[in-house]
């Protein structure tokens, strides 16, 4: 697999993460003109129609959108700090704890809508998971950052 | 607890912060960690630099101390 540079890879993260929220807000605009056309879409819509609860899906498909490009954002700072060198900091440790508390949250909605969809509750698994995963290099960093720190103490 | 009596020494062998520092090797920003007693650990060769440049002993610039 072709390596490429730090500088270049945080720059490609950088582009990514724009992309998706592009990605986001794109459906969070179209979706609702689409979503009688969208194949994808159409079965999720018929299973909520049917059981009358189109508003429970308007407000999870909203509340993950927002969700995702809250983190998207956090996402975009990380990276800019990890940039400016500002890598092993207590703020980057709060804002990927923030990441997992998020993924934690949209696992919640999931399992939340799993009486009128229950195939939520894959993604409820996927995105606890992630939330997991965060969690554990949220605690990596935080004791790294320390070691840091008494490094810098070190004379 | 620990104590750095390096201000101590400095002031008994008449030297200022500038000067140690250039003698040792050390930046004045560690430097003065060590003497506010903000380091939390000293290698063996600051160590070893700092007793020649003072001339003076280990325990002349380190010192236990009873909470």
């Amino acid at each position: 697999m072709p390596k490429i540079s730090k500088s270049a890879s945080t720059v490609l993260s950088l582009i990514l993460v724009v992309a998706l929220l592009a990605i986001i807000l794109f459906f969070a605009i179209v979706m609702p003109l689409v979503i009688d056309k969208a194949p994808l879409m159409m079965g999720v819509k018929a299973y909520f129609d049917e059981k009358d609860a189109t508003h429970v899906f308007w407000t999870w498909f909203y509340l993950l959108m927002l969700t995702a490009a809250v983190c998207c954002g956090a996402l975009m700072a990380i990276l800019r700090r990890v940039r400016n060198g500002l890598v092993f900091t207590s703020l980057t440790v709060s804002l990927i704890r923030f990441l997992s508390w998020s993924c934690m949250f949209i696992a919640a909605t999931c399992l939340a809508v799993v009486y009128y969809f229950h195939m939520s509750y894959i993604l409820t698994l996927a995105a606890g998971f992630l939330g997991l995963c965060l969690r554990v290099v949220k605690n990596v960093l935080e004791h790294a950052n320390e070691l840091k720190n008494e490094n810098d103490l070190t004379v | 607890m620990i104590v750095i009596n390096l201000d101590v020494m400095m002031a008994k062998r008449k030297m200022s912060l500038n000067e140690l520092s250039d003698i040792v090797g050390i930046t004045l920003a560690n430097l003065s960690v060590l003497k506010n007693n903000k380091a939390k650990a000293i290698r063996f060769s600051t160590l070893e630099s700092l007793c020649k440049a003072l001339d003076c002993r280990v325990e002349d610039i380190i010192e236990y101390r009873e909470d």
